[in-house]
């Protein structure tokens, strides 16, 4: 049973290149279909990679697309699915003393790229694009289509983000700043971040492959997550539906290097510590971990060495599985929507396989779920965020069966 | 009414203040910052960092002849400017709380950031080779330094910090929003030391952004000057600053020896939401709200009168000025002395909050109250506007308030450690 100031997720929305839905997310990533495909948002003339997840068919319902980026189109869209599913969508009061934290990357840099272009002496901007482009214009533009009235702020810690999101939500809600948190990340690809990544040699021209011995890069994506977390006495005064318990959550840094990932996962291992030390739980308890999992050589050794730091032996024989295989890496939007997915499985007793896994990698012995959905009772899931800078988020997910 | 009475902190736990670094153009040394603000003469100089274009007023708060290698250990050759603005005020901070790497608990150590636009200057610098030369021939090592939280982990390798970790790129509001999450995290007790920072460049694209979002004051007004609060002013000016508060909860600081220079009583944060208006009284509303959220919901009808003074956020912009007089007239006692420091050095983007943070650290120490810049008719009349000269200080907490566009506030409140038991309320 929940204690009242427990936090409980009652509300959860995606937009993705695999579907913008819960529904269709879902059965495409149980079904380890593929969301990456040839890129036509901009003009890939002169790229090296020109495959990404790139959101299509999208539905403006609740957005203001005249005004904001399309990376806030993705998260206010997110952010309203969320609203709905927990009861909100008709609920004003309740909205106007919600608050809202979003987590980008790159923010509206694609409308911000007339104004880098401007002050290199190239063109002119226009008063929309740059109103849309800073950090925290997302933020204001979601608060206000949606009419949320509580408090709001942007985080940007690289592709922790999402995850960030949520620990900076529970944070507020712990120090008695909000009752009920609205945690979104979101990014979308633009030419400035896709020329940046390309620069920064981690990109294949493969498929994204997670742990897999032939695997050599990611690929990204774009997209938003949302997740509305509310204080238990909250959701009961309500008689809302709880999804699952966000029990415990954290944040670090390596304190290691700007783009190498630590030694032996060192701070990948301590945030997952934290994390489950905030919940209360010995390494033990936890029965799935969704992996950051990005495909690069760097990344899936580490975080494999940082699971044997944290479980020992038992790292073998906990299931995991990498979301990215299917949907790339959603950047800012990452964290959240692997958040949403460990909700998923703990619900559904599910865990999705990882597309693309072919070949065990022997510096990567984990139970890596592929395939086919694996099956089974899960109580306890842990989902594991890292990215540029050395920035880390955990968060550890009750279910409420 | 006691209006010398200590005060009650709002905190069960306490928050000290053991350290301030400060990269401005007022100066890189609290004393220096003291002299300067009570001076009043506004550090606003012709920009020699890029050349502004014709439609915009060549005027903007520099910071003259910074060079980092004065402040840092090692050479950093590699740093866009907000990031050597950020370490430099870090280690300058570091120092001031006799912190050193060997003695720093790297895992309970949090490192909490504001920034509203990170490394501007290097996106545009990376951006400039796309357009010029195409995607193939962009500088791969620029783009690392594009994140808007390349500085703050540029800290947290520098010093090996490794505990609770978080950047907010929230606007004019972010390190507001950082202060506000390192005060939380430690009385929580998830951290014994919180670096809090704020660090935000003087770059043509901001600007840039800023002329288009008719917040500057206009190329061809009559005066260039900053006028906080005036009825006549025009809009700001950009300026930039890094500032880095030590915090520490008060056993772990007591237990290493370390000299608060302050109690960090509490922080109080608000926004407006769906509700804005033209007139800016939402955002006055959330101001307010903010200002009740760290002086305590008890607030009584005509404000605090035990408040020593407030640190306005005030900066010349058109409606956010308005609306900051506006709110403290509803929540503030008419005598209490109001300074508005950043019309000597302009809109210091997000780093404004945490620098009026230090500035009214600096007022607890000398006990007096700065000028505002050119004030001379006020658009609000029910304030006591410190003007011309500085004012003398009862004792007692300051209160610091920040305002950013579209009605994002806060509101901060601090006073000397040796304060004690008694109410301060009205």
């Amino acid at each position: 049973m929940p204690g009242p100031t427990d936090l409980i997720i009652t509300g959860m929305g995606v937009v993705t290149p695999l579907g913008h839905t819960l529904d269709t997310l879902w059965q495409a990533v149980c079904e380890a279909r593929d969301g990456i495909a040839e890129l036509d948002l901009f003009d890939m003339e002169g790229f090296k990679f020109t495959r990404g997840g790139q959101v299509r068919d999208f539905a403006h319902t609740a957005c203001d697309p005249d005004a904001m980026d399309r990376a806030t189109c993705f998260a206010a869209e997110a952010c309203s699915q969320a609203l709905t599913q927990a009861g909100l969508g008709d609920a004003p009061e309740l909205r106007s003393r919600t608050a809202l934290v979003a987590a980008t990357n790159f923010g509206g840099v694609a409308s911000g790229e007339s104004l880098l272009a401007e002050a290199a002496g190239q063109g002119s901007s226009s008063r929309r694009d740059v109103a849309a482009f800073p950090m925290h214009a997302g933020a204001e533009q979601i608060s206000r289509v949606l009419a949320l009235g509580g408090l709001r702020t942007t985080l940007s810690l690289s592709c922790a983000s999402g995850a960030a999101a949520l620990a900076q939500a529970a944070l507020w809600i712990r120090a008695g700043r909000a009752d009920r948190v609205l945690a979104v990340g979101y990014d979308a690809l633009s030419r400035f971040a896709w020329c940046g990544l390309a620069a920064l040699r981690t990109m294949t021209h493969d498929a994204v492959r997670p742990f897999d011995a032939n695997r050599k890069g990611t690929l990204f994506s774009e997209g938003a997550g949302a997740l509305l977390i509310e204080r238990a006495d909250r959701v009961a005064e309500r008689r809302a539906i709880g999804l699952a318990r966000l029990s415990g959550w954290a944040t670090n840094n390596n304190g290691f290097h700007l783009t190498a990932p630590a030694k032996e996962g060192a701070g990948s291992a301590a945030v997952m510590r934290t994390a489950l030390e905030a919940a209360g739980l010995a390494p033990d308890a936890v029965d799935h971990v969704n992996m950051h999992g990005t495909g690069t050589q760097q990344n899936d050794i580490t975080e494999t060495q940082a699971l044997y730091t944290l479980f020992g032996e038992r790292a073998a024989r906990i299931p995991i599985t990498a979301n990215k295989g299917s949907l790339g890496h959603l950047m800012g939007a990452a964290g959240s929507v692997e958040a949403i997915l460990t909700v998923l499985s703990l619900q559904q007793g599910c865990i999705p396989p990882t597309r693309n896994h072919e070949t065990p990698d022997p510096a990567c012995v984990v139970d890596l779920v592929t395939g086919a959905p694996r099956r089974g009772a899960l109580r306890v899931a842990l989902s594991n965020a890292a990215g540029i800078g050395g920035c880390n988020a955990a968060l550890v997910l009750e279910g409420l069966a | 009414m006691n209006t010398t009475a200590p005060y009650t902190p709002i905190a069960d736990s306490d928050i000290w203040v053991t350290g301030i670094g400060l990269i401005s153009a007022l100066g890189c040394d609290p004393t220096d910052l003291s002299e300067a603000l009570a001076e009043g003469e506004p550090a606003l100089e012709r920009i020699s960092l890029f050349e502004p274009p014709a439609y915009c007023l060549n005027l903007g708060g520099e910071i003259p002849d910074f060079d980092p290698e004065e402040f840092l250990e090692t050479p950093k050759a590699y740093l866009d400017r907000q990031s050597a603005l950020f370490l430099s005020a870090a280690t300058l901070a570091l120092s001031h709380a006799g912190l050193q790497r060997d003695t720093l608990p790297a895992d309970r150590t949090a490192l909490l950031a504001g920034t509203a636009w990170g490394g501007l200057d290097t996106m545009q610098n990376f951006f400039r080779d796309f357009i010029d030369k195409g995607p193939r021939l962009v500088k791969p090592f620029l783009f690392p330094h594009t994140y808007a939280n390349t500085a703050i982990s540029l800290a947290a390798i520098d010093w090996e910090i490794q505990g609770p970790h978080l950047n907010f790129a929230a606007g004019r509001i972010a390190s507001n929003h950082a202060l506000a999450a390192g005060f939380d995290l430690l009385r929580a007790g998830d951290a014994d030391i919180a670096i809090v920072a704020g660090a935000e460049a003087l770059t043509l694209p901001r600007m840039l952004a800023l002329h288009h979002l008719d917040r500057l004051i206009p190329a061809g007004a009559l005066s260039p000057a900053l006028t906080p609060f005036d009825q006549n002013r025009r809009g700001t000016l950009v300026g930039e600053a890094a500032t880095v508060l030590i915090l520490e909860r008060a056993g772990a600081a007591e237990a290493r020896g370390a000299t608060p220079l302050a109690r960090l009583c509490a922080v109080g944060l608000a926004a407006a939401g769906a509700s804005r208006d033209a007139e800016g009284h939402a955002a006055a509303e959330a101001l307010g709200r903010a200002i009740q959220g760290a002086l305590g919901d008890t607030t009584p009808p005509g404000g605090l009168a035990a408040v020593a003074a407030v640190v306005a956020g005030a900066c010349g912009a058109l409606a956010d000025d308005r609306s900051e007089a506006e709110a403290l007239e509803r929540h503030i006692a008419p005598a209490v002395p109001i300074s508005a420091p950043l019309g000597l050095t302009g809109d210091l983007g997000g780093t404004s909050g945490l620098f009026q943070c230090a500035c009214a650290l600096r007022m607890l120490t000398v006990r007096a109250a700065p000028p505002i810049a050119g004030l001379m008719h006020p658009e609000l009349t029910g304030l006591n506007y410190v003007v011309n000269t500085p004012t003398a200080l009862r004792p007692g907490p300051i209160l610091v308030t920040t305002l950013a566009p579209g009605g994002d506030a806060a509101a901060t409140l601090f006073a000397l450690p040796q304060a004690t038991s008694q109410s301060f309320r009205k």
